[in-house]
């Protein structure tokens, strides 16, 4: 099993970039062309419109004043910045609630992004408490996103593994990313522990 | 809806990191420390506070009873009873000491009696009482003793307020004597009871520690008194120390302001300036030769020291070669120490990537036993022993490890010599040597006594006179069988053949004089196996008779 081969990775790598600076800078290269597969799947998935249903989700939001109380106004959708945002990371991140921490990852992180990634995560309907005058428009908006980006796939357990563009991107990559990484971190430390 | 960065986010690799909560641990530990810390300064500034609170109560309690002792002092000798003081003192000490009472509260009440009966002994007896009547009733000393020496003077008024069950009757008819008589009936052995109650004793240890810290006091205020050195008088200290600061400060200011008025004043600034500068001249006479001979002294070290200077060039300049190479040696030393530093470097970086290796390698090994103890939980026979044997060579277990090793290598054939080389068993070859070398001699044999048969017909034919018609019957060769036989080459055999086609009178066998040989050989070798004893004749090789 490739985890048993790289034990802590914490460790691994803190020696890997004391030690072995070279070889580390050349793991985390090879993790990251890994890493861009499924970046650029993800990429793919990100539609250049939404399609007339969702017309003032979409522009430029540059000059979009808030209508609600929040300093932000709500996000528009643009293709191109929404697939920057869909970034790789080999860093630490900060630990979870349940002391957790990842180390690569890929990231959504412009704001129509995560909007288009997730909604409908908790009700795939729409709210059913919504105050709005038009109480159909989150099960429109989501009906839309569904028919134009696609259904929400899964990586991991429970709806907060799910999205439509990188989540969906990770269900397709069938694990072949996780286990390129692994092989990768197994090697590294292969070479670290042997010397060769 | 997701609007942090943390919902959309896909982890490939995630690792639990306790580095949180040993830094929690850690944390905590270091509060532990931290209050411990906190803890000692606060008993210890506790404990300041405490002696300081306890000094002062020293000085306050010295002060009130001195206080006290001498308002009741004085009130004895107002009343000509100056006298009484030292044994009124002692009744008063005694007093305190059996019944708990405070001293500080005795000579009021006894001052207030005594200035009632202006008679000592009289104020002694009624200060019991009002000891007892205080105990009994529970109020206070003073008061009581106001009640008594008022009612002693005829106004029996307050005697009733206490409640000490008087009746009108007798409180009206104002005959102290009797209120006296029927008080004391009342209220005897109070206060000795009180006394010997738990409260009474506690009362004593209060009156004792109070004691203490007059006493406590009294030393405090002894001990300024004799750094004072004034004569014992404390109030000359205090006031000479007042006088002491006030004279500091004024001196000070003065002295400011008049250096600050100088400094103004044309030519004079300089010259103050001068003098501070070289106060020797202000000595008469005298001071500007020394002055002159500091001077001199300060020109003739310089010039030494100059002297000095150029000495030290010129040995460098003469010696240059030698330092050269001093410095260059220098250089090569530091060169060759930072050399070395380097390397210690590196070797201790090599060490530290040796032992984060075997960290790294440590872990993987830990997780090879855990998925060892779990194939062993489910394997059985052979593979059982295998595993068990991983297990051992994992924990170091030596004796555990050769016993399953030699298991192991027996259950596969195989077997490991003195060097520790596995090989196969170098016996288990030998019965299958032997079994193949018995079924040669057997085969042998059996060939052998074709040719026996052969030889022995054609014998029969030649010299036995033995008839044709005695041989076993020829099937005729075929023309391509003789043709075949004659393409193979031996032509020889060909015409026999053919001569055989026809005529079938006589049959001569030629035979190889080595194969002959080798079967009677093995023929031979074959019968000695089989424990038979045979003979060869030399001068009839071809024909030999075993020995039955």
């Amino acid at each position: 099993m490739p985890a048993t081969e790289v034990g802590d990775i914490a460790e691994l790598r803190q020696a890997l970039a004391r030690f072995e600076p070279t070889l580390y800078k050349a793991m985390n290269k090879e993790i990251r062309v890994a890493l861009r597969v499924v970046q650029k799947s993800a990429r793919a998935l990100v539609p250049a419109e939404l399609g007339s249903g969702l017309v003032k989700f979409q522009g430029d939001d540059s000059k979009t004043k808030s209508r609600t109380t929040r300093t932000r106004a709500f996000p528009k959708y643009d293709a191109e910045k929404a697939k920057k945002g869909i970034v790789v990371s080999i860093g630490k991140s900060k630990r979870n609630n349940n002391g957790f921490v990842s180390y690569y990852s890929i990231i959504n992180r412009s704001a129509a992004g995560q909007i288009i990634e997730t909604a409908g995560r908790k009700n795939p309907s729409g709210s059913s408490e919504s105050q709005s005058n038009n109480p159909n428009a989150g099960n429109h908006f989501i009906n839309v996103l569904n028919h134009n980006v696609g259904s929400l796939g899964k990586y991991g357990k429970g709806r907060k593994n799910s999205g439509r563009i990188i989540y969906r991107a990770a269900e397709e990559d069938q694990g072949k990313t996780r286990d390129a990484i692994m092989r990768i971190l197994a090697k590294a430390r292969e070479e670290l522990v042997l010397g060769h | 809806m997701a609007n942090t960065q943390e919902n959309v986010r896909i982890n490939f690799v995630t690792a639990y990191d306790g580095k949180g909560l040993n830094n929690a641990k850690a944390q905590l530990s270091g509060f532990d420390k931290l209050a411990a810390k906190a803890g000692k300064a606060l008993v210890g500034l506790f404990a300041v506070q405490k002696v300081e609170q306890f000094a002062k109560a020293s000085l306050k309690a010295f002060t009130d009873d001195q206080a006290s002792v001498l308002a009741l002092t004085k009130t004895l000798t107002n009343l000509g009873l100056g006298f009484e003081s030292t044994r009124v003192a002692d009744f008063i000490q005694k007093l305190e000491k059996t019944t708990g009472v405070l001293d500080e509260q005795l000579r009021p009440a006894f001052a207030n009696i005594v200035r009632a009966t202006g008679d000592v002994a009289k104020s002694q007896e009624l200060l019991n009482l009002a000891l007892d009547i205080s105990a009994g009733t529970g109020r206070d000393l003073s008061s009581v003793s106001l009640a008594l020496s008022k009612g002693y003077l005829g106004q029996t008024t307050a005697l009733g307020r206490l409640g000490t069950g008087l009746s009108k009757a007798e409180l009206a008819s104002g005959n102290f004597a009797t209120i006296q008589a029927k008080l004391t009936k009342l209220f005897a052995g109070q206060a000795a009871t009180a006394a010997d109650s738990y409260k009474g004793k506690i009362a004593k240890l209060n009156v004792a520690f109070d004691n203490m810290k007059e006493t406590v006091g009294k030393g405090m205020i002894d001990a300024l008194t004799t750094l004072s050195n004034t004569g014992g008088s404390l109030d000359l200290a205090t006031t000479g120390m007042k006088n002491f600061g006030d004279e500091i400060a004024y001196v000070l200011t003065e002295l400011s302001k008049l250096i600050v008025k100088i400094e103004k004043l044309p030519g004079v600034g300089q010259t103050l300036k001068d003098f501070l500068s070289k106060p020797i001249t202000l000595i008469p006479i005298l001071g500007d030769y020394i002055q002159l001979g500091l001077e001199n002294k300060q020109r003739k070290d310089a010039a030494a020291a100059a002297d000095n200077q150029r000495e030290i060039t010129k040995f460098i300049k003469l010696n240059q070669p030698m330092i050269d190479k001093q410095r260059a040696a220098a250089a090569a030393k530091a060169k060759a120490d930072a050399a070395a530093l380097l390397k210690a470097e590196k070797d201790k970086l090599a060490l530290e990537k040796a032992s984060a290796a075997l960290k790294l390698a440590g872990k993987v090994t830990a997780m090879d036993q855990i998925q060892l103890y779990a194939a062993i939980a489910q394997a059985q026979g052979q593979d059982l022993d295998r595993l068990r044997l991983q297990q051992a060579l994992l924990d170091g277990n030596a004796a555990a490890a050769t016993a399953l090793a030699d298991k192991v290598l027996k259950a596969n054939g195989l077997v490991m010599d003195l060097q520790g080389h596995i090989t196969a068993d170098p016996f288990g070859a030998w019965t299958t040597s032997l079994d193949n070398m018995l079924d040669a001699a057997i085969k042998a044999a059996a060939e052998l006594a074709k040719i026996q048969s052969a030889i022995k017909g054609t014998m029969l034919d030649t010299s036995a006179g033995g008839s044709a018609a005695s041989m076993p019957a020829f099937t005729p060769l075929s023309q391509q069988t003789i043709n075949s036989i004659a393409a193979g080459g031996d032509v020889g055999f060909a015409l026999a053949a053919a001569n055989f086609q026809n005529q079938t009178q006589e049959i001569k066998v030629t035979v190889d004089p080595s194969a002959m040989a080798y079967g009677i050989s093995l023929a031979n070798q074959n019968q000695s196996s089989n424990g038979t004893q045979t003979t060869l004749n030399r001068n009839n090789p071809g024909y030999f008779i075993p020995q039955s």
